[in-house]
Order: structure tokens, then sequence, then C-alpha cells
């Protein structure tokens, strides 16, 4: 047993110090955040910055004759009536016209058209730059919600100054509680945001070092090497020392990601000193603060577990690509054979999104427990909400059973198939490699 | 009393489509340098694989310096060059060596100094050129091969196992593995190798087993198989044309004649 283990140190030694000395593992290294920083970062940091220094002036033209307009621009928050343009129906045409040279000058970001329809409370118009923003749209409607309230106010015959400080009454700043069986926890945009972040991280590297496996193992049978190799270690042996080396590479990658995210986080004071003393209030958490502070946060705990699924999660991946690489003849097969591991990838990359939105829901469950996906959305959904130890503790164990079996299937068509040179197997063949490997 | 290094009893192999080795036995002396010839595609390839527990047989028993085949405390007792000849091409020669070397339980340190001895030997490290630093993808096939003959003796085996060594090489180099291989013996540890080549096996095997069809055909030391199956000997009368060589050196005039060449031109 004790020759096995040495072995077994000889192949993952190998494995890991070939990888990590090559150029590719560098860039990666140094450029993987940076890429990172580049997709889910840098549009949250200039979404923060546009609604902190770009003026969001809203035109507002009142063709209703009421003095609506007036009372919209209030709830929006104006301070006069500067922005608003009273205008006859007639006049209307030429009116819209105006206000969008305005917008395509960047003199407003939109304008909003206030006619007889809106009167009955039928329809608003708003055209501008941030007609695809949620945000932008409900705060307009709800002020020409307060708008018409305020004139149904005055048609009642309730005094002018009663009126102005009914529709004075500001919308509050909503603050949100998650609730779920276990109970309530909070929650924030950037809190969200950095779980994304974590996933999508995950989902990255599991590709990438799967196709790394893959052209390590496809290498190894092509130049013949393999067959050297398991006349020295059984394939069984071969196999867990690639897993484990190539899981090893990618864990240093983790680490020296991990201790640069602690520095940033740590010393985030001195690197985003404007950030730091933005008003909180601001935006609804949506900054650069409130997004490292949302990672200081998050406990001990979580981070363990991250690691923890991160490691199950290559060594599961690892084995079912480095079977497929067994099997197959070329690079071109490769690509081709790996399409079903590539899909469960994929599959669970495409369920971040709405999983994020609710990671209450049952799809979210069932998904952080199949060991294909939960080593992706366990940490989502942790990170997120308060999920309940049971689960991410079956979640560990049916991964690292799964992790078991993959590894064990692996073996065998492993045993078979690194000496086969011929075309690729069909399922029969392969079932049939499997058995007689046992 | 002779001990065997090898013994296979009924051994057969068959794939899918065909029978590979069909009910082979075989017995190689212990010290002896042993023939495994044939044909391609005779199964010689398939028996060393069932012999290195590569590939297990599907009936029959092997043993192998005194274990059963599966014994996997085996291996590092044998040494192995496969036919099919390849090597990590990124990685350097001295850390393929060191990584075969620690597949076969020789800690670092012991093996640098094995290397160093065989790179030496191989003319892999001369004072001109030190090939160990060099990435396998720069080395001609030629040096690959002997850098793979190396990883196949580093660990000092009992047992070696060639499959076709001598393909590929130049006759200087060809010479030195042959030379390596009698040195082997001298040693006492035995060796099989596989060739169609009959002029290696004639010079250097003690014993041989000729396989066609995955079958064996005669077995046995070379002076048995001569008088088994060679018949008396006979006399024969050669007729000669004068070889390139005595036409080369007649036409240019040399004057360094070899014994029994005729004519100055």
């Amino acid at each position: 047993m004790g020759e096995s283990w040495g072995k077994l140190w000889a192949v993952i030694r190998r494995e890991y110090l070939e990888r990590v000395r090559t150029r590719w593992f560098i860039i990666s290294t140094v450029l993987g955040p940076v890429l990172l920083g580049v997709v889910t970062v840098l549009p949250i940091l200039v979404a923060t910055r546009d609604a902190n220094q770009v003026a969001n002036r809203v035109e507002i033209i009142d063709a209703t004759g009421t003095g609506l307009g007036r009372y919209v621009a209030r709830a929006m928050g104006a301070k006069d009536d500067a922005d608003v343009q009273t205008v006859s129906p007639a006049d209307l045409p030429q009116a819209r016209t105006t206000a969008t040279t305005d917008v395509t000058r960047r003199l407003a970001t939109g304008f909003v058209v206030l006619d007889s329809a809106t009167l009955r409370s039928d329809s608003v118009y708003y055209a501008g730059r941030r007609a695809d923003q949620r945000g932008e749209l409900t705060r307009i409607s709800d002020a020409v919600r307060a708008g018409l309230i305020a004139i149904e106010l005055q048609h009642r015959g309730i005094a002018q100054p009663v009126v102005d400080s009914i529709a004075g009454i500001a919308a509050p700043t909503l603050s949100t509680d998650t609730i779920n069986d276990a109970g309530r926890s909070s929650t924030s945009l950037a809190k969200a945001l950095l779980a994304a972040l974590v996933a999508f991280f995950l989902y990255m590297a599991i590709l990438l070092y799967g196709q790394s496996m893959l052209s390590g193992v496809i290498e190894e049978k092509m130049s013949r090497v393999a067959e050297i190799v398991i006349s020295s270690v059984s394939p069984d042996i071969l196999l867990a020392g690639k897993v484990i080396g190539v899981t090893a590479v990618g864990l240093t990658q983790l680490i020296i990601w991990g201790a640069a995210s602690a520095f940033v986080v740590m010393a985030r004071g001195t690197l985003f000193p404007a950030a730091a003393h933005a008003a909180p209030a601001a935006s609804a958490g949506l900054n650069t603060t409130a997004f490292l502070d949302a990672a200081i946060a998050l406990p001990w705990s979580w981070i363990i577990a991250v690691f923890l699924f991160f490691l199950l999660g290559f060594l599961f991946y690892g084995a079912l690509y480095a079977a497929v690489g067994a099997t197959v003849g070329s690079e071109q097969d490769a690509r081709q054979a790996a399409q079903p591991v590539i899909m469960l990838l994929v599959l669970t990359a495409v369920f971040i999104s709405p999983i994020l939105q609710n990671p209450g829901s049952q799809l979210a469950r069932t998904m952080s427990l199949l060991p294909f996906s939960s080593p992706i959305i366990m940490p989502l959904r942790m990170a997120t909400v308060d999920v309940s130890p049971w689960e991410v503790v079956a979640s560990i164990v049916i991964l690292a059973v799964s992790v078991a079996g993959a590894i064990w299937l692996a073996a065998r068509i492993y045993r078979v198939g690194l000496l086969m040179y011929g075309k690729r197997p069909s399922l029969r063949e392969l079932r049939r490699w499997i058995a007689a490997a046992g | 009393m002779t001990t065997y290094a090898i013994e296979a009893r009924g051994v057969s192999k068959r794939y899918a489509e065909h029978v590979a080795v069909r009910d082979l036995s075989l017995a190689v002396p212990s010290g002896t340098v042993y023939g495994l010839l044939g044909p391609n595609g005779a199964g010689k390839t398939t028996t060393i694989r069932m012999i290195l527990n590569i590939i297990v047989p599907d009936t029959g028993t092997i043993t192998v310096l005194g274990r059963p085949s599966t014994d996997p405390k085996l291996t590092d007792r044998i040494g192995y060059l496969p036919e099919e000849r390849g090597l990590y091409r990124k990685m350097r020669v001295r850390d393929v060596l060191r990584f075969l070397a620690a597949l076969k339980g020789i800690p670092q340190h012991d093996a640098d100094q094995r290397i160093d001895r065989w790179l030496d030997r191989l003319t892999l490290r001369t004072p001109e050129r030190d090939w160990s630093t060099a990435r396998i993808e720069e080395l001609s096939r030629g040096m690959q091969q002997k850098v793979q003959f190396i990883g196949a003796l580093l660990h000092d085996p009992d047992l070696v196992i060639l499959d076709e060594p001598f393909s590929g090489l130049d006759p200087v180099n060809a010479q030195a593995l042959k030379d390596a291989v009698m040195e082997l013996r001298r040693n006492g540890k035995t060796v099989i190798f596989s060739t169609h080549i009959m002029e290696n096996a004639e010079s250097m095997c003690d014993a041989v087993c000729i396989i066609a069809h995955g079958e064996k055909l005669v077995d046995g030391t070379i002076s048995d198989v001569k008088t088994q199956y060679g018949g008396p000997p006979v006399e024969k009368v050669v007729l000669v044309q004068p070889s390139l060589h005595e036409i080369f050196l007649a036409r240019v005039g040399a004057t360094g004649v070899e014994p029994g060449m005729h004519g100055h031109g």
C-alpha cells in the first residue's frame, strides 16, 4: 500500500508541477480576476457613477391643462417647475421633437408626456435612455399616480396647501428581508451580485480546468506515454493522481485569487476613496462599498463551504472529463465527446440568474442537491439566503458519494480506453468496457 | 534445475472481432535473452501486455518472477519499452526520467545519479551538449527512443521487456542498445524482446518463441530450434559477385585492400 501512495504522489506531483509551470497558468491567474472584474464589477461601477454623477433630468410635457405636470415634477423630487413644459394638445408633436433632441444631446435622460389619456389613468408615455430600467419606470409611474391623486383632491375642493402637502409625501426607502422556511434573513443587491460572481467564477473554473484535463489525458493517450505509465501503476491510481493534481492546481489559483480579494476587501477604504464617502442611501446599496461590505459580511462557514464545493466539484468534473479523454482518439473527437459533460455545466450556468431571483424555490433546492449542479448552485444559494444546515450537509454527502462513483466509473473506462486507438466507442461498447474492467 | 522468469500456461485473449492470442504456453529461463518472433499482428504485443498485467487474459495463468502476474509488487521489478513510443512532449528529459523512476519507487537523489550514468552512456550528455535539460519535443526520434530505453532500465529491473526495440534506430544507436542488452544478460537479468528482424534474434537470443495468428509455432533454445526444425546441417556453396565496396576500391584505385579482395584495376 505504501508503494501505491508513493506512485500516486509521483503522478500528482508531475501533473501539478507541469501545469503550474506553464505560461497558461500564469496568464490565467493574472487575467482571470481582471476578466471577471470587467464582466461583473465594471458594469456596477459604471451604473453607480451614472446614478451619482450624471444628472437624471426628465422633461415633463404636460398637455392636460390641469397642472398635473407640476405635481409629477414634485413627486419626482424636483425643487421647481423648470423641467415642466405646459403645451396645448395641438403643439404636442412639436414639443416631442424638441424633447427628443434634448435627449439625444444629453441635456435630459428622457421625457414624459402627460395627456388626456393620462388624466383618465389610461396611459402615460416615456421616451428616453432609461426605457429599459424597471426602477426608473416605476419611479415615473409612481410620480404620475401621485400627481393624479393631487389633481383629484383639487377637484374635490381640498384646500391647495393640503393638496400640496399630500402630494409632497415622499416614498420611503425600501429595505428588505427574505423569509423562507428557516426564518428571516437580510438580502441586498450587492450580496446577490457577489453570489453570482462566485457562482460564475466556479462555473468558469470547472469548465476551463475540465478542458485542460481533457487535453492532458488525450496527450498521454495519443503520445502512448500512458502505456509506460500503466505498466508501473494501476489505471485507477493514474486517474486519481491526475484528477487530484489538476484539482490542486485549481485550488492554488483559488487561493491566490482569494488572498488578492481579501486584500482588496481589507484595503477598500484606500482603494475606493470616493465610494467610501458616497452617501449610503443614494442608491439601493448598489455601490462598491456595499459590494465589499457584503463580501466581508460573509461568514467563515460560507467560505469553508465554497472551498469544499469547489474541491468536490473539481474532482467530480475532473473524473468525468478524464473518462471522456480516455474514450477518444483525437482533439477533434474530444470536442464532440465532451458535449454531454459541457451540457451539464452550461445547464447549471443557465439557471444561475433565475435561482438568484428566487433562491428558495423548488428548482433552486433541487439543483443545489444534484451533484452536477450543486458545486455551483449551493454556494450561490448560501450567499443569498439562509440554507438549513441539513440541506448543505446532504448536498455535500451526495456530491462526495457521486465523486467516488464518478472516479470508479472513470477508472473503468480509463483502464480499457487508454489502450484503444481506434474509433470512438458506442454507448454499448462503453458499457462492456465498464463491465470488463470490473 | 532451470528457474523461469516467466511461465505462461494456456493463455488466450479474445477481442470482439478476433482472437489475439490462442492457448499460448511458453517458458522463459531466468538470465537469458529471449526472442518473441513473429510477423506483424501475430499477437506479440498482446502477449507482452498480458505478461505486464496491462490487460487480463481470458483464460490461462501467467507466473512472472515466481509470482502471479497480477501481483502489484511485480511492476517495480520489470522494465518495459512499448512498441508505440512517446513521452510527454513538453517535459524536460531529466524530469521525465525522474517521473518514470518515481513510478518505480526510486527516490529522486538516487534517480539523478542513475540518470546521469545512463545519459553519459548513451551519449545524451556529452561535453558539447547536455540534452537532460532539453524538452522532449526538441529531441530527434532516435534520441527520444534512447530516453525511453533509459526509463525502462533506471530501476535496475530483474526482467526487461522490449517491444521492437531496434525499429527506427540508426546502426550506431542500435548497437549501443544491443550492447546494453548483452550487459543486462551478463548481470543475470532476463531480457525479452519482440522483433521480426531475424538477424537480431539470431545474434542475441539464447531462446526464441515464434508465433503467428496468435498461436505458438516453435519455441526453445536457438540450437534446439535449429536441430528440431532446421533439419541436418547443409553445406552451401555460394558464388558471390564483387561487392560495391570492392568495385569502389577498384575504381578509385585505393591501396588498402582487405584480405580476400582481388585486383588493382
